[in-house]
């Protein structure tokens, strides 16, 4: 067992509360939420709203500032860095949704089959720790190494190396509800085990996955521009924030935007999602709660 | 207790070897072999025959590896195809530099993340608390690449007032190993003062409402001295555990940190090690890291087992 | 900091001119302007005694035994490390360094004789005699492992002739200019017998011995290698520096910034995009010279099961029809590359030829015009249904990043449909032998022969090519040029191949890059190597 730093002790009884509507009445979540959704309609309107195509290449208009190349200007390659970043949105958060998505398909039923018997944490639980034996970023950067640059093998790639924490976490979560008193009598009533875990373990657990979710979205998101800054993401010339910033490297000092604008469109995106996710760890944890 | 250590020695072991086993295939289902990497961007296909022979890269797989076992259990993770150093005293010579930046990193999260800590546990409410959320948030959210390239824009580049990069041992020039620290410890800070600083604030409020605090309160001691000499040291054990068990987050910050940088340590380490398929070196780099994060593992829930006997019998289950 | 393998860091190649980083910088130091002709002198009085050069490379050098060494940095640190029995200043004019004299064939032209300096010890003091140079050059042509073993295939053997005599046995006549090539290289590095006796095959790269003005000190992996003054040096009296660093900085960069704050002295292969800024900065001098090497499209045509096997005809349009590749060429503005890629520093190249060759001739150096129009006319009279899909591999250094998409963007005008497949410069090496590709974005250093720089790529039993282009009368005309002595009769036959060369398009060739060596104006006497690569051998720091 080891000590978690993301998830916080799960509420008494979650249900009885309306977390998410908690989460949005505070000022800080609410900002959070906004900027988030905003984030991924952006994303997702990017084909839609973009002034251009991310990929049309002008010789004759490259390395112009914002205002006279566009809003955000343009590159080395005369491409307008507004739609660049509109997609690059796109992919951040299709990515970062994705791959957190994938992780909790692998790990929460690994956590379950941990949690509740005996025989398959042995095994289980050895795997987990051999995984977090390795730092995170190491794994993702071995296995999109392995398997090549690509948007799919990024998202595979993130989605492994946080597996462990939802395994853990739904473990942890397990082991907690497991000793209660309903659970040990619907176990004594001859309730199935599907049926004890569907419907007595699982909906319990539900709000520590929620926020594990949030948590490691802006994570997965930091990681995807990782990748693609060390050049082992997204694949040019489909624009990706990571890509931009280590494209921006050789003009750091020449054309501050390039390396400036896609930075904050990246913060724009964890940092939503970090606020909401504090607002719905607030709303869950009576611990921490304030007001 | 006895075979309760035995149990947790065990596991760590079955951990360590499954990690050498994983370690030792993934490395060589990277694309792109030793041998191609080592041969250049130039090497001809006869150069790079040459190097598979060298380095017994032809034998089958299952050769390979119990070679490989049988040096490490004596001891010898064999030499970097890279330089042909060996890999033991490589990794030796780049740990001073990252236990420096860890050092000095820690150092800058603890001073930003318990300030900002005991703020927002004080100033519950009060701007106090949000000027300190937002120093967490920032900290959690900022890519630190990112960070690090606008921190050397910033002070190297456009007001020129520390080194962009570069590393020089502490016992060579003590003042410019500083001065070279300065960034990337705030780069790697960065994002440990936001974990320090929630886990100060979690448990400040915790303790500011435990029972000697109120007594204290109540034996009209001045709030800065119960904060002080009461809540915040009883606050930094659960810190400074926390943190320490925080090595995979270290190592990854490093990474990066050093990357960008240039310094010569663990972490830039690793990633050259990856990059130029140099075997050796990325089983030595990862047995260490792997070893590290059991090792400490291991110890945390020993003394843990040892103050609260019920995580034994949980443990159990 | 993007993570560069320094495998793939484009190596630039070759120069002009001996020069005068002496006298450039004297200038600017308002010291007395001397035109220098030949650097081995160097003034008194102007150079302190002493000091310590930092030159900042862009990538771990690896393995330091000169019989082990891949890397191109590695090259830099021999300048001042390990001589060679030949080697090449930056107009490629070849002269003797352990070797006494120019090698002198036989009749036949299969056997050199070389006499070797009689007055050299190696830097643990024993003496460099002919058996040393016997038992370096079998080393690496026999070691497990050897890199040198390649570059050596000409040579039959080698036989102690007398204490300072040797005479290397070939296996076919080569011409002069060709038989350089081998020795200018890490193939011409002598190491003391006695110090890898001593050290043993493997520990020998932990402190080589060799010849040479400074000698290793020390080394910290990824970070940097220290050289101490050799006071063995047969002309140690005219070295000044006392010791030499090499700074590894792996990102162009942070190279650059620690030039204009003095942190490093020296740094090779600054980027294009900052000459800019580095001309204007005060304190630095920039020395520009023109490469030997190009960056270059390979196009596989017959690479089918790998390069080990028999030529194949690859399946589509481009593979199988010339005209195709024609309108690609046609399609592409590489002088539009040269400015956005290169910001206007490199050459454009349309063959292998480099211009400061004695051989280059009009015909060989002559390019095609920019002719969108009239691709797009080729493409339509070949009958192919457009778009044309074609796959491009290239690496992940940024320059063939933005390469691949002005090329995307350009061909992409006339009918072409480019995918950008990235890759990492391991995985682009083995899937370009191996002819796992359509089209790949590749670069070459360049050497000082023409032979060495189109041989290899084209000729059908090359193990090297990677097109696995297959000609007869090309074939035949290369191993002519290669064994005739005549320049005159070179240059006509190079010419003849170039011709051939650009009737089937097997490599359309982009630009020539130029080596770029920016030097703090403080420091004196830095000579440059053809490959760009810097000699502080006599460099010093200028007194104030």
């Amino acid at each position: 067992m080891t000590l978690t730093t993301s998830a916080p002790a799960p509420p008494s009884n979650p249900l009885r509360r309306k977390p998410l509507r908690q989460a949005l009445s505070s000022p800080a979540g609410f900002v959070g939420f906004v900027i988030a959704v905003s984030m991924v309609l952006l994303g997702i309107l990017a084909p839609l709203i973009a002034p251009s195509s991310p990929e049309a290449t002008a010789f004759d208009r490259i390395f112009l500032p914002p205002g006279e190349g566009g809003l955000f200007g343009t590159d080395d390659l005369g491409r307008d860095q507004l739609s660049r970043v509109l997609y690059g949105i796109n992919a951040s958060v299709t990515i970062g949704l994705l791959s957190v998505l994938l992780s909790a398909a692998i790990g929460v039923p690994m956590g379950l089959l941990a949690g509740y018997f005996r025989a398959a944490d042995a095994v289980i639980s050895r795997i987990i720790e051999v995984m977090m034996a390795f730092p995170a970023l190491i794994v993702a950067l071995g296995l999109a190494a392995i398997l090549g640059p690509s948007a799919t093998n990024v998202t595979i790639a993130l989605a492994i190396s946080n597996v462990p924490g939802f395994a853990r976490i739904i473990r942890g979560e397990m082991f907690r509800l497991r000793g209660q008193d309903y659970i040990t009598a619907s176990v004594a009533l001859g309730a199935s085990h599907t049926r004890v875990i569907g419907t007595h373990l699982l909906p319990n657990a539900m709000s520590a996955l929620l926020v594990q979710v949030t948590v490691t979205i802006p994570n997965a998101v930091l990681g995807e521009a990782m990748l693609s800054f060390l050049g082992l993401g997204i694949r040019p010339p489909a624009p990706s924030l990571g890509t931009m910033l280590s494209n921006a490297q050789p003009y750091l000092q020449s054309a501050w935007w390039m390396a400036v604008i896609p930075g904050l469109a990246i913060m724009a995106i964890t940092l939503a999602f970090n606020l909401f996710g504090d607002a719905l760890r607030d709303a869950l944890d009576p611990k921490s709660q304030r007001r | 207790m006895m075979s309760y250590l035995l149990r947790r020695l065990g596991h760590a072991f079955i951990t360590l070897f499954v990690s050498v086993v994983v370690i030792f295939f993934g490395v060589r289902a990277l694309p792109g072999d030793t041998a191609v990497a080592l041969a250049g961007q130039e090497g001809s296909p006869e150069a790079i025959a040459r190097v598979r022979e060298r380095y017994g890269l032809d034998d089958p797989l299952h050769t390979q590896f119990l070679t490989y076992l049988g040096n490490l259990l004596r001891g010898d993770l064999g030499r970097s195809s890279n330089t042909g150093g060996e890999v033991t005293s490589i990794i030796a010579s780049a740990l001073p530099a990252t236990v420096q930046l860890a050092v000095l990193s820690m150092l800058v999260a603890m001073l930003v993340g318990i300030s900002c800590g005991i703020l927002a546990a004080v100033k519950q409410g009060k701007p106090g608390e949000w000027l300190a959320n937002g120093v967490a948030l920032f900290g959690l959210s900022v890519p630190n690449f990112w960070l690090g390239l606008l921190l050397i824009l910033t002070f190297a580049v456009i007001w020129p007032v520390l080194p962009a990069s570069g590393y020089t041992p502490l016992w060579e020039d003590p003042v410019d190993s500083m001065r070279r620290m300065v960034l990337p410890s705030i780069v790697l800070g960065t994002a440990f003062a936001a974990i320090i600083m929630r886990q100060t604030r979690a448990a400040m409020l915790e303790t500011l409402t435990a029972d000697f605090v109120r007594t204290a309160r109540a034996k009209g001691i001045p709030a800065g001295a119960v904060i002080t000499r009461h809540a915040l040291r009883n606050s930094l054990i659960t810190v400074i555990t926390v943190v320490g068990l925080q090595l995979g987050t270290l190592i990854s910050g490093a990474v990066v940190t050093e990357q960008v940088f240039g310094i010569p340590g663990f972490g830039k380490l690793t990633i050259d090690a990856i990059i130029s398929r140099d075997y050796a070196m990325v089983q030595g780099v990862v047995l260490v890291t792997a070893a590290g994060y059991v090792l400490i593992n291991l110890a945390t829930d020993v003394v843990y087992s040892l103050v609260d006997p019920r995580i034994r019998v949980q443990e159990g289950n | 900091m993007a993570i560069t393998p320094k495998h793939n860091r484009l190596t630039t190649a070759l120069g002009a001119g001996l020069i005068a980083a002496l006298g450039l910088t004297a200038c600017g130091n308002g010291g007395e302007t001397e035109a220098v002709g030949d650097t081995d002198e160097n003034i008194p009085g102007e150079l302190q005694e002493g000091g310590s050069l930092t030159i900042g490379i862009s990538g771990d050098p690896g393995n330091l035994d000169p019989t082990f060494a891949s890397t191109l940095t590695s090259l830099s640190v021999y300048n001042a490390m390990c001589e060679l029995l030949y080697n090449a200043d930056d107009e490629g004019n070849v002269y003797p360094q352990l070797a006494a004299d120019s090698p002198e064939f036989s009749e036949d032209g299969q056997i050199a004789t070389i006499p070797l300096r009689e007055d050299v010890v190696f830097q643990d003091g024993t003496l460099m005699d002919a058996e040393a140079v016997k038992f370096s050059i079998d080393r690496h042509m026999e070691a497990e492992g050897s890199q040198r073993s390649g570059e050596l295939s000409a040579v039959e053997s080698v036989e102690v002739v007398d204490e300072h005599t040797v005479d290397i046995h070939l296996v076919e006549p080569t011409a002069p200019g060709a038989f350089d090539v081998i020795f200018t290289d890490r193939a011409g590095i002598i190491v003391s017998p006695t110090a890898v006796g001593e050290a043993g095959d493997e520990a020998f790269a932990e402190s080589p011995v060799c010849v040479g003005p400074f000698a290793f000190e020390s080394r910290m992996s990824q970070d940097h290698i220290r050289l101490t003054k050799d006071e063995n040096y047969y002309n140690a009296d005219n070295v000044y520096l006392d010791e030499v660093t090499y700074q590894v900085i792996t990102d162009s960069n942070v190279r650059v910034t620690n030039l204009r704050s003095g942190d490093v002295d020296v740094i090779e292969r600054v980027p294009t995009t900052d000459v800019e800024d580095l001309e204007s900065a005060s304190g630095v001098v920039l020395e520009r010279r023109e490469g030997l090497g190009y960056m270059n499209i390979d196009i596989n045509i017959g690479n089918v099961d790998g390069n080990q096997e028999p030529a194949g005809q690859v399946e589509g349009p481009l593979a199988e029809n010339p005209d195709v590749r024609r309108a690609l060429e046609m399609s592409l503005d590489r002088e539009a590359i040269n400015q956005v890629v290169f910001n206007g520093e490199y050459e454009v190249a349309c063959g292998f030829m480099a211009p400061s060759s004695e051989l280059a001739t009009e015909a060989t150096l002559a390019c095609p015009g920019y002719d969108p129009d009239g691709a797009a006319d080729l493409l339509e009279q070949a009958g192919v249904d457009t778009p044309l899909e074609v796959e491009l591999m290239i690496n992940t250094m940024p320059e063939m990043r933005r390469m691949g998409e002005m090329i995307q963007s350009m061909a992409g005008e006339v009918g072409f449909e480019v995918t950008l497949d990235i890759q990492e410069s391991t995985v682009t090496i083995e899937r370009g032998y191996g002819g796992d590709y359509e089209t790949y974005i590749n670069s070459w250093s360049g050497r000082i022969d023409p032979d060495a720089n189109i041989s290899q790529f084209v000729a059908s039993d090359s193990p090297r090519t990677m097109t696995k282009y297959s000609n007869e009368e090309v074939d035949e005309l290369l191993a002519a040029a290669r064994a005739a002595q005549d320049p005159e009769e070179r240059a006509e036959m190079y010419e003849q191949i170039n011709a051939q060369l650009r009737e089937d398009l097997p490599m359309i060739f982009l630009v020539r890059p130029v080596n770029l060596v920016g030097i703090r104006d403080d420091v004196a006497g830095i000579e440059l190597r053809p490959n760009g690569s810097v000699v502080p051998t006599y460099a010093g720091f200028v007194e104030d």
